[in-house]
């Protein structure tokens, strides 16, 4: 058994712990109490310090579009050859060597979820990982989350320059309402057949029928506010659980999502208005968003997740009206409901995988060090601050 | 008149808040003391003891110049036509309604400068400027302040991938010499004219506007990333002994011995960007306080609007995190950007004589919880919560 004790436990499943202890066995938390252990070689004193669960990415590409490699040599995030690719799997294309992994350890990101990019109407799944690992097969915690779709200007600027289609928005959906027609012919074929009149087998429409059926959800990435209507629309016809990415316009209708039940991540501020879609990005959407009851994360959802991004987010969330709880929540055990992974992971919890980050003084405040990250029970990260070269 | 009372003044001329007010009269600053009886006629703003420091520079940026929101239509940021085109000036395409400039004024970011991009060796020429105004013109506080160009990957992308020059990064710096050598030899020649207007070479747009370059009276600010870069840049400014300003300077820290020697200011950033080029992978928000503690004057740069420019503060804090001192942080958002570009005669501290560009922050802008509570730009009061 290994431990870490008297440190301030942010168990997010309930209150604070103020003083406690946190104990695991192999990769799996046996203990969250607010009794305190001896100091020993396996029970850390973590002197006062606050202990988190591991942060969740809900969105990214990373290892998928290397940080490093120009463009044809590692970026392998968006198949553009065709607009329609859900049976694409990011496993398939992740480079766990991609120096980010380390650089997101290095905040305490313990668990990430990595899409295809927006180019694609429909562009594959996405994949839940954790950061620590060499090899892919040994970091996946969920193969798919659901399956990634875009809608707004990406798809249609891509193809329109090839050119090929979508050229318009109005196109878009009518792809995305075909292909999932054509699923559900595929399916009722595929019920009512006999083995002699199967219906021969579609890598696509394979890989939406889950969608189809509930049990998993179609992230969209849309932006303006009649993208979203366009999204909420398609959800209402096929009866889709729908979790939005990216957003940027999502607050202005915090009460239809809601009632919709729609979840959302979302990336405000960090990044620049690079595009029309993005004008109305802001620090204020998750405070409107929550006010209104909607479930969100945020990601920094640059292409590649610069390493300190999301905590710098937390930061600036505090500043725009969050608690520092609610903000962990945010990052920890919401994310973690949205990916359907909150078995695993999200809170502090016995049972749950040991994913720990120790902080020495408060986190998200600029002034944050972190001491231990702890990812499946190991101990991935322990340093007084990382060192970087110098002349 | 304008009176603020009663500040925690931070006048970036020392490393230390002072309590006290400061008179501005005619949009400059007249007077400041511990304590001050101003006219009667003048506003008062009682700061209660809020942080009172000279408004921030946003030390490199492409405002007005790259719209990116709204596409084609608003980016006159590269004319990616010739890779050596410093005929062009940044002036020229600032369209002062881009929404950055708002962002700036609400941030307390009172002075950017701002110019044509990285995708030529010589880009053109950077203009500081307020970040208050209708017309450009109103708005500069000197042009130019630098000549731009580039190493590294992007002008090799822009031009090596068509097929044309500079493909690598030898005939980047080759093209580089070999124009600041023909400017060298046309300003000679228009010196020696002394009157005999038979011997005036042809005019030359692209020399003409090198010679300030030449005569050491406009820094050069180079764009480079990786440390090869960094070192071709020094090499090339000490052959034709030009001023050097690093732009960027991502990998700095791993030359910062060597940047500190030749007494390169470095203006860093944006940090908080997407390593998406493989120049960038050392990124790291340490460089800054390694640079400074070598001895190397550094300033800081959103990019904007690559980077929002309401971030500026937000990096210096992330900048402290990592290890750079608060004061000198301070300094980097301020004095030491002033003095980079030459115009600490007008902004960049708090001093009697300067511009009246003021933020008055419930604390220190370092803090993630800071915010602007007043800003004034020309003794003019821009921003108010």
């Amino acid at each position: 058994m290994k431990a870490i004790t008297n440190a301030r436990i942010y168990t997010m499943a309930g209150q604070v712990i103020e003083r406690g202890t946190v104990s695991w066995q192999g990769s799996s938390i046996t203990g969250v109490s607010d009794q305190l252990l001896a100091p020993s070689s396996d029970v850390f004193d973590a002197q006062g310090g606050s202990l988190l669960p591991g942060l969740i990415n809900a969105h990214c590409q990373a290892g998928l579009k290397e940080s490093l490699l120009d463009y044809v040599a590692g970026d392998d995030s968006n198949e553009s050859s065709f607009p329609i690719t859900p049976q694409l799997n990011p496993v398939h294309g992740i480079n766990p060597a991609d120096p980010v992994f380390a650089a997101m350890l290095s905040q305490g990101i313990t668990t990430v979820a990595i899409a295809p990019g927006s180019i694609n109407v429909l562009g594959g799944s996405v994949a839940v990982l954790k950061t620590c690992g060499s090899t892919v097969d040994e970091m996946v915690i969920k193969n798919s989350a659901g399956i990634k779709a875009a809608i707004g200007d990406d798809p249609k600027q891509f193809y329109r320059a090839k050119p090929f289609v979508p050229q318009t928005r109005m196109n878009t959906m009518a792809m995305l309402r075909e292909n999932f027609f054509a699923t559900r012919d595929y399916l009722q074929a595929k019920e009512l057949a006999d083995i002699s009149i199967m219906p021969p087998y579609n890598a696509i429409t394979e890989s939406l029928a889950p969608v189809l059926e509930g049990e998993l959800p179609l992230f969209v990435h849309a932006n303006r506010r009649d993208d979203i209507h366009s999204a909420l629309r398609l959800a209402r016809e096929f009866n889709l659980k729908l979790i939005l990415v990216n957003a940027a316009e999502a607050h202005l209708l915090a009460e239809k999502l809601a009632t919709a039940q729609v979840k959302c991540i979302l990336s405000p501020g960090l990044k620049s208005r690079s595009k029309f879609e993005l004008q109305e990005l802001c620090w204020q959407a998750p405070a409107l968003l929550s006010a209104a009851g909607v479930e969100l994360t945020v990601v920094p959802d640059s292409n590649v997740l610069p390493a300190n991004e999301l905590t710098a987010m937390a930061t600036m969330l505090r500043k725009n009206g969050y608690t520092l709880e609610q903000v962990i929540a945010m990052l920890t055990i919401k994310p973690a409901r949205i990916l359907n992974i909150e078995n695993k992971v999200g809170s502090i919890e016995v049972g749950k995988n040991a994913d720990l980050i120790l902080y020495n003084n408060e986190p998200f405040s600029f002034k944050e060090e972190i001491k231990k990250v702890i990812v499946n029970g190991q101990e991935c990260l322990s340093k007084g601050g990382e060192q970087v070269a110098t002349d | 008149m304008l009176l603020i009372k009663n500040g925690k003044i931070f006048t970036a001329t020392e490393n230390c808040y002072q309590e006290g007010s400061i008179l501005i009269a005619d949009g400059q600053i007249v007077e400041i003391a511990a304590k001050i009886e101003g006219p009667s006629e003048a506003q008062i703003i009682d700061a209660g003891g809020r942080l009172v420091m000279p408004g921030m520079i946003d030390a490199h940026t492409h405002m007005g110049i790259m719209e990116l929101e709204i596409g084609y239509a608003g980016y006159d940021n590269n004319e990616m036509d010739d890779p050596i085109s410093p005929e062009l000036r940044g002036i020229d395409c600032i369209n002062p309604e881009t929404r950055s400039f708002a962002d700036a004024r609400k941030t307390g970011v009172t002075t950017v400068i701002t110019g044509p991009g990285s995708q030529n060796i010589l880009g053109g020429t950077h203009v500081a400027i307020k970040t208050l105004g209708y017309r450009v013109d109103d708005m500069v506080v000197k042009n130019p302040v630098a000549m731009k160009c580039a190493f590294g990957e992007n002008p090799k992308n822009s031009y090596g991938k068509k097929g044309r020059s500079p493909v690598t990064r030898m005939a980047q710096v080759a093209m580089l010499r070999e124009t600041l050598i023909k400017a060298r030899e046309y300003m000679e020649a228009k010196e020696a004219v002394d009157g005999d207007l038979s011997k005036m070479p042809p005019v030359d747009s692209k020399l003409e506007a090198l010679i300030p370059v030449i005569k050491g009276e406009l820094p050069l600010k180079a764009h480079a990333h990786r440390a090869d870069d960094i070192l071709n840049a020094i090499r090339v400014a000490k052959e034709f002994e030009v001023k050097l300003i690093l732009n960027h300077a991502t990998a700095g820290h791993l030359v910062a011995r060597h940047i500190a020697k030749a007494q390169v200011p470095c203006v860093l950033g944006p940090t908080f960007t997407t390593p998406g080029k493989y120049e960038m992978k050392d990124v790291t928000f340490k460089t800054h306080g390694i640079l400074n503690k070598a001895g190397v004057k550094i300033a800081i740069q959103t990019d904007a609007p690559i980077s929002p420019t309401m971030h500026l503060p937000l990096m210096a804090a992330m900048a402290v995190r990592e290890g750079l001192d608060h004061f000198e942080a301070l300094k980097a958002l301020t004095i030491n950007a002033a003095e980079i570009y030459g115009i600490a005669d007008r902004v960049g501290s708090l001093e009697v004589g300067k511009d009246a560009d003021i933020l008055i922050s419930e604390i220190s802008p370092l803090q993630y919880n800071a915010q602007a509570w007043k800003v004034i730009i020309n003794g003019q009061i821009v921003h108010s919560l």
